[in-house]
């Protein structure tokens, strides 16, 4: 019976900086969670918009300042010994840049062999090839191809698929995938995302995907969360907010997609106008949009929005709370 | 005909023939590694080692006659040729501003060595020309650090086309932005262009931004150019294998159809297979692909291909 996997109450995570130590919130009051079933679910957002530090808390590399973030009931940062090993087993990473996840003086072979004695357990040399050989395979390589190479003699996407076998090798229940395609060509980024699209059918395994491409977000997830400077402003099933945004941010992101249709292009081409005053919006009391938002009021820029449920979409924005509509 | 030169030789662009006209926005797309940076530089005439232009020319048509950008020396080339009738917009910004010097002094050399102006009157002529570009006036008095990076990358628009140049060269002018960002500094950069009636010479991996914004698109593969066309045409009716199989690999948002990307990867160029570049992983190869070096050919109404596929004989 369910439960969730993951669950995210209310996480900040608070960077400090300068010499008066000015507080700056990367993550601001998320809320997310994920049932316990084999989904896809995207992190989506800019460069700054805090993405890769909520991942970074939910791998426990991060402590948040306030909130708690639970992986299957258990509260990441808070775990012993024993459970941080268990914890290591069922959540695994895979990078943006496969070349930076391995010392290029190491054969990666010994990275997936040390991975299958040290946490899955399996000492027998034969014992461990054949289990490495079996998992190479599920992301379209081979024992054969992979042993006795090292991570130069690897093009990018190959060397990303070993990085992935990697993450696959302690049979987890959830892996996050941190841009894990945005540094591929167009043409081999399908092939991973194949491979995810495939590990999660045949695996069972859940992702969290993080990444700034909304097409690519759309080809692979089931579900969304959109942030903009540090906060999660729209989040529900990817159909629904990507076919029907309704943040004002979710919907000029959206627009502003430069998508490979020339028919789009007259659409695109009509001028937008932003303001430009971006650090403030960190640090902005109200809506963080507020300052570009076509339809900020006074309110906007005075108090937090509230996160509104509308049709499974949570929409964290003034235009949605129910007295704004009378 | 272009090489790289260490102790051996790389045929990063080899035997491009292309042509852009007039009042046009020619794309140049393809994959990393695929010589559209290479291809760009020589055309700006940045010919350093390890950059070594083996055979070919650059032509520009000016009004006063064809300019053989090659065949001038870098000093030439700095003081008669580049800002005045062809320009350059890297990618990265931060590397064409000086740190130390403010926004109106990039201005000032510029206005200095082409067209003899004072401080002042540059300065002048630097806010008019920053204002017209949607930036504020304050701008010019900043430097680089204080700018965000999509100011920055405005400003360094700005100064590619203070002189109205015949030809401006994009190199990945928007890839390190957001998309909403991107979206308004192309919007600029495109409306300058219609203004100007000169030619932009756009280079990025985003197909996207090739089907927002260029007229023509040229499409390499591992050093040469395997299709030109229409924008539209290249997109909707695509001729060369490589590019059918880039335009239909990019998802795209609401259809999660399963889609197929390339097997197996370029080839090494240093030692660039006898015959077609793209047959090792074509999967329409013949013997003959293997064999010979297909031509680019217009297949009717300026749509040209280089594929045996699409050659009559």
């Amino acid at each position: 019976m369910g439960g969730n996997l993951l669950e995210l109450r209310n996480v900040t995570k608070i960077f400090r900086y300068g010499m008066f130590g000015f507080r700056f919130r990367a993550v601001d009051r998320v809320n997310l969670t994920l049932k316990d079933k084999p989904l896809i679910l995207t992190i989506a957002g800019e460069s700054g918009s805090g993405k890769s530090t909520l991942a970074k808390i939910i791998l426990g590399i991060h402590t948040p300042e306030e909130g708690e973030a639970l992986y299957r009931g258990r509260n990441i940062h808070k775990l012993r010994k024993d459970e941080l090993r268990w914890f290591r087993k069922e959540v695994q990473a895979v990078f943006q840049d496969p070349y930076a996840s391995f010392n290029p003086l190491k054969k990666v072979y010994s990275y997936l062999y040390e991975t299958v004695r040290n946490i899955v357990g399996i000492r027998d040399r034969r014992e461990a090839d054949k289990y490495i050989d079996e998992i190479l395979r599920s992301v379209g390589l081979s024992l054969e191809k992979v042993k006795d190479k090292y991570p130069s003699e690897f093009s990018g996407g190959e060397l990303q698929r070993v990085a992935i076998a990697r993450a696959l090798l302690t049979r987890p229940r959830l892996i996050i995938a941190d841009e894990p395609v945005s540094m591929l060509d167009a043409s081999l980024r399908v092939n991973i995302l194949n491979v995810f699209r495939r590990i999660r059918e045949e695996m069972g395994t859940s992702f969290i995907y993080i990444t700034h491409d909304l097409a690519t977000a759309y080809y692979i997830s089931d579900l969304i969360a959109i942030m903009y400077r540090g906060t999660v402003v729209e989040r529900g099933p990817i159909e629904k907010v990507l076919t029907k945004p309704r943040h004002p941010y979710t919907q000029i992101l959206l627009e502003s997609i430069p998508e490979p249709e020339p028919r789009k292009r007259s659409e695109w081409l009509k001028p937008i106008r932003l303001s430009g005053i971006e650090e403030k919006e960190f640090i902005a009391r109200g809506c963080k949009f507020a300052s570009r938002c076509p339809y900020a009021t006074e309110r906007c820029f005075e108090q937090e929005p509230p996160e509104v449920t509308v049709e499974d979409v949570v929409v964290k924005c003034w235009l949605y709370a129910p007295e704004s509509k009378q | 005909m272009k090489t790289f030169e260490q102790s051996f030789y790389v045929d990063a662009v080899s035997g491009v023939v292309l042509e852009a006209y007039e009042n046009e926005v020619l794309g140049i797309a393809g994959e990393s590694g695929c010589g559209k940076s290479t291809l760009l530089r020589i055309i700006y005439g940045y010919t350093k080692p390890p950059l070594v232009v083996k055979s070919g020319r650059v032509i520009i048509s000016t009004e006063h006659g064809d300019l053989d950008v090659l065949s001038l020396n870098l000093e030439e080339r700095r003081s008669k040729v580049w800002w005045r009738y062809i320009s350059y917009i890297p990618q990265n910004a931060m590397n064409v501003l000086n740190p130390t010097a403010r926004i109106r002094d990039h201005f000032a050399e510029i206005l200095r060595i082409h067209q003899g102006l004072d401080k002042d009157e540059a300065y002048k002529v630097a806010a008019e020309h920053v204002t017209q570009l949607g930036l504020p006036r304050d701008v010019i008095n900043a430097y680089p650090h204080q700018l965000s990076g999509g100011m920055r990358q405005r400003v360094v628009i700005a100064l590619a086309l203070i002189m109205k140049p015949r030809v401006v060269l994009a190199d990945e002018p928007t890839t390190a932005l957001d998309v909403v960002v991107q979206r308004g500094i192309l919007q600029t950069l495109i409306e300058r262009q219609r203004e100007l009636k000169n030619t932009l010479i756009l280079v990025t991996h985003d197909m996207g931004v090739h089907a927002m914004l260029t007229d023509r698109i040229a499409i390499m593969y591992a050093g040469k150019i395997v299709e030109v066309g229409r924008t539209e045409e290249v997109f909707e009716k695509p001729l060369h294998p490589y590019t059918r199989i880039l335009i239909e690999s990019l998802p795209r948002l609401g259809d999660k159809s399963m889609r197929k990307g390339i097997t197996g990867q370029p080839p090494d160029l240093r030692n660039p297979p006898p015959g077609c570049r793209f047959a090792p992983r074509c999967p329409y190869a013949t013997e003959r692909c293997r064999r010979e070096v297909p031509e680019l050919v217009d297949v009717g109404g300026r749509h040209y291909v280089a594929c045996w596929l699409h050659t009559r004989r």
